[in-house]
């Protein structure tokens, strides 16, 4: 272990960040690709910036809890990394020629840890807890277009008629209309983990949240690699292997999730009493220096953006959002301030597979966004108040630098994550803004939810609504590729959100970890991993 | 005795009303929705207002606040704490959970600390203006000086980084039966922190009493009786330093039961006082009325306990 650099990262880490030692947030991960031989066994430990929020499936409120249920639970499908659908509970699946109707083969080896067969049943309760937001679900949009789900809601029939359990092994979701982004959703960030219908059938969608299923995690059945074997709040929770897991025993026996303060999870994976902790943008150079930790990074598909009120006559001109574009240094503030974790982006979308070629970059180009500011009639003696929360810290001081030096006066206002909620989002009480991590959930009809009329950017174009319909329903990807790159332009030329960068995501893990896959949807295949001695 | 004892804890019924009113009233004008609380901006951002109004539907949240703290004062009359508005856990076993790694870490630092200062204060007050009492007297300066959260990440910086001696944080090795070795390795850093913070005013506070003890006239009587220097500090000014002494422990035994925020939180210990930033960051009202409701009957009872220790001590002090 390298102690001299130890040292040198600590001291800044610790002593110069400790007044930012706020409450940190969900700590992300990635995976290194590494094939080597090793012996089965062994336990790794990840530090988390906090608890599980929730055991609930269908509220997967972070990364943290999708992890707890990748761990002890499968979904239907899942994307590889390059973003292309993989089986996980579902071996097959089959979209009906109209669109109107998907198919999915269970695999018949999958069984509850109990030994109870996994079957259609099981996944016909999940989705229906899933389409339901009385169950706390997080994210019933994708089940939204389900035939007979108003029947179901309303309370006229049991069950929801679009859910169909063909037999043991087959279960069909037929819908009242076309739904395109439909088996992509299952397999993002919106898709529900499978809950055991022989223990939890039977309870009542709005008693899920405060079943013993959900509250006392420990030792219930699932069918993941691992199963609960402890929890301790606000401490720890142990997965032990579950040998029974339909793709093969895990390789490790044990998987820890420790609560940790950010600061001081990088110390202690320096020391070896951790395995794996997620690496802040800011941190990310200082820690590649360090020879006793391996560090990776990969591709997110998230970007971080400026918001502008569209509803004020004085900050909806695109020709302003583009001068704001053009004025600031966005190449220098990735490169230096977040270590090339990130880089410069124009697109909303960062997949390879739905971005437009023609978007145009907007240049760091002082004299341009002046130029373009006077064009707009911008008054130069306006103060526009910016809104933003805790991870923006660093760019703060400049954005209103880089902006001071067009004539854009611009007076940060720092707020508390909540707050900056109830301001920006409930109250809409903002004239600029800030949003970070967006991009798609899973299909590139997810950012419908911010460009069409009556959301919070409070963005209006009766085009791009009417191109994003077109999306929804549209079955061809060729055609609907083309639907999502007019978007793009129009998005880009607009500049309603300013899009200012992509951002990856790093990890650092001591040199025993093995893990072995990953993508940007936060799905770690985690039978695979293992651990050197 | 017992007249005066009933008397207070009657007066401590509207007391206790009037915290909670309080309480919940500035709760509930901070901004923050507890149905988004959490969610990540960007998850936040994309529900629907639809979405979030059928949340705090669920959550009770819609009613006017009377009838929502009408409703809260209802259950919790019968002894129903209710359910956490983030994790949907019971709020009442939460706080129990969390009562005994809080008293571990304050009891223990509070004995400690106590068993440090009050020999540091009395011998500086006896041996006042000597080179002893000025080194006792910047070493507790210093001790109060330094913020807690620059000496935990100091102290982690120290012993768990470079000496690699003592664990970073946690209560116990998840994962592994370390036994009760594994839990003193973790206890050892927040501890002493802890205990260091507070043998800094403890000392000043035995310093200042004592000096005050030994100017009265019977410890003046005491010496030209030609009692030993000993008899005369520890039989008779050491204890009218009682009084004092009491005050200092009755003051901390509200922080006893109710944590330390930052000590906990740095050290991901699970206390009273992380669950209580926690509940304060999640915007969880209900867990916050539950661990308001229950340091303020803390608060109440340690100065009646407080109290009737200085009647028991002083038997100048008349209860009435």
């Amino acid at each position: 272990m390298d102690h001299v650099g130890g040292f040198r990262f600590s001291r800044r880490s610790l002593i110069g960040t400790a007044g930012a030692a706020a409450l940190a947030a969900p700590l992300g991960i990635s995976i290194p690709r590494v094939a080597s031989a090793q012996t089965a066994g062994g336990s790794i430990t990840w530090a988390q910036g906090r608890f599980p929020l929730t055991f609930n499936p269908v509220r997967p409120m972070g990364s943290l809890e999708r992890w707890v249920w990748q761990l002890t639970s499968a979904r239907l499908v899942n994307f590889d990394t390059s973003g292309q659908l993989i089986p996980d509970l579902a071996e097959s699946w089959e979209t009906a020629p109209d669109g109107l109707s998907y198919t999915f083969n269970l695999n018949q080896s999958a069984n509850w840890s109990d030994g109870t067969p996994v079957t259609a049943a099981d996944v016909a309760l999940t989705c229906t807890y899933a389409a339901d937001s009385r169950s706390g679900s997080l994210y019933p949009e994708p089940f939204a277009s389900l035939k007979g789900l108003a029947a179901y809601l309303d309370g006229t029939t049991a069950t929801i008629e679009g859910i169909e359990v063909v037999d043991d092994h087959t279960v069909r979701f037929v819908m009242a209309e076309p739904f395109a982004p439909f088996i992509n959703s299952l397999a993002g960030n919106q898709g529900p983990y499978m809950l055991p219908a022989h223990i939890v059938g039977g309870t009542a969608p709005d008693q899920l949240e405060t079943s013993d299923y959900n509250l006392n995690p420990v030792g219930r059945v699932g069918m993941g690699p691992f199963t609960i074997a402890s929890a301790e709040k606000d401490q720890n929770v142990v997965f032990a292997r579950n040998d029974g897991y339909f793709k093969g025993a895990p390789l490790l026996d044990q998987v820890v999730f420790r609560v940790m303060q950010r600061e001081v999870a990088l110390a202690a994976l320096l020391t070896g009493e951790i395995d794996i902790c997620s690496i802040p943008g800011t941190q990310y150079a200082d820690m590649q220096k360090e020879d006793s930790i391996v560090i990776t990074s990969y591709a997110w598909n998230l970007w971080d953006g400026l918001i502008f009120n569209n509803s004020l006559d004085y900050l909806s001109d695109p020709r302003i959002h583009q001068a704001v574009l053009h004025a600031i240094d966005r190449k220098t503030y990735t490169e230096q301030i977040l270590g090339g974790l990130g880089a410069p982006w124009d697109s909303i979308y960062v997949q390879e597979q739905f971005t437009n070629a023609d978007v145009v970059h907007y240049e760091y180009d002082p004299a341009k966004a002046q130029a373009l500011l006077t064009e707009a009639g911008w008054d130069f003696d306006r103060e526009v108040e910016w809104k933003y929360y805790g991870s923006f810290a660093d760019f703060a001081p400049v954005l209103q630098e880089n902006l001071a030096k067009v004539g854009f006066k611009l007076k940060p206002v720092a707020l508390e994550t909540e707050a900056w909620v109830d301001a920006v989002l409930t109250n809409l009480d903002f004239e600029m803004s800030l949003t970070g991590g967006n991009g798609v959930l899973a299909d590139p009809a997810d950012l419908a939810s911010f460009f069409t009329c009556g959301t919070n950017t409070l963005y209006c174009n009766d085009e791009v609504n009417q191109l994003f319909e077109a999306g929804r329903i549209e079955t061809d990807p060729a055609e609907r590729k083309k639907i999502y790159d007019q978007i793009q332009l129009i998005i880009n030329r607009d500049a309603p959100v300013a899009v200012l960068w992509y951002l990856n995501q790093a990890v650092g893990m001591t040199p025993r970890v093995k893990p072995t896959a990953y993508n940007a949807f936060d799905y770690l295949s985690f039978h695979t991993w293992e651990v050197t001695s | 005795m017992s007249a005066f004892i009933l008397n207070r804890l009657l007066i401590s019924i509207p007391v206790l009303f009037g915290i909670t009113v309080v309480t919940f009233l500035f709760i509930s004008l901070a901004p923050g929705d507890p149905a988004m609380a959490m969610l990540d901006p960007s998850v936040a951002m994309r529900m629907s207002p639809e979405e979030v109004a059928l949340r705090r539907e669920r959550l009770g949240l819609d009613d006017p606040l009377p009838v929502q703290y009408v409703r809260w004062l209802g259950n919790v009359v019968r002894g129903d704490f209710g359910y956490s508005l983030i994790d949907r856990a019971p709020i009442a076993n939460q706080i129990v959970e969390r009562i005994r790694p809080t008293l571990e870490l304050t009891l223990v630092s509070l004995v400690l600390s106590l068993l440090i200062a009050v020999p540091l204060g009395v011998i500086s007050a006896i041996r006042q203006y000597s080179l002893l009492d000025y080194t006792f007297t910047v070493l507790s300066f210093a001790a109060v000086s330094i913020p807690s959260f620059f000496a935990s990440l100091g102290a982690i910086y120290l012993f768990s980084l470079r000496l690699e001696w003592l664990p970073t944080s946690g209560r116990s090795t998840a994962g592994a039966d370390g036994g009760i070795l594994d839990f003193l390795k973790h206890l050892i850093l927040p501890m002493s922190i802890l205990t260091l913070e507070r043998v800094g005013p403890f000392t000043r506070y035995v310093r200042s009493s004592m000096l005050e003890a030994v100017k009265q006239d019977y410890v003046v009587t005491a010496r030209s009786k030609g009692l030993s220097e000993r008899a005369v500090v520890l039989g008779h000014a050491m204890r009218n330093v009682l009084t004092p002494f009491i005050t200092i422990i009755g003051l901390s035994l509200p922080g006893v039961f109710g944590g330390v925020v930052i000590i906990e939180t740095i050290f991901s210990w699970p206390g009273i006082g992380s669950l209580t930033i926690k509940a304060v960051n999640q915007r969880d009202y209900s867990m916050l009325m539950g661990l308001a409701l229950v340091s303020a009957i803390v608060i109440i009872l340690s100065n009646l306990i407080t109290d009737i220790c200085y009647a028991i001590a002083d038997p100048r002090i008349r209860l009435s």
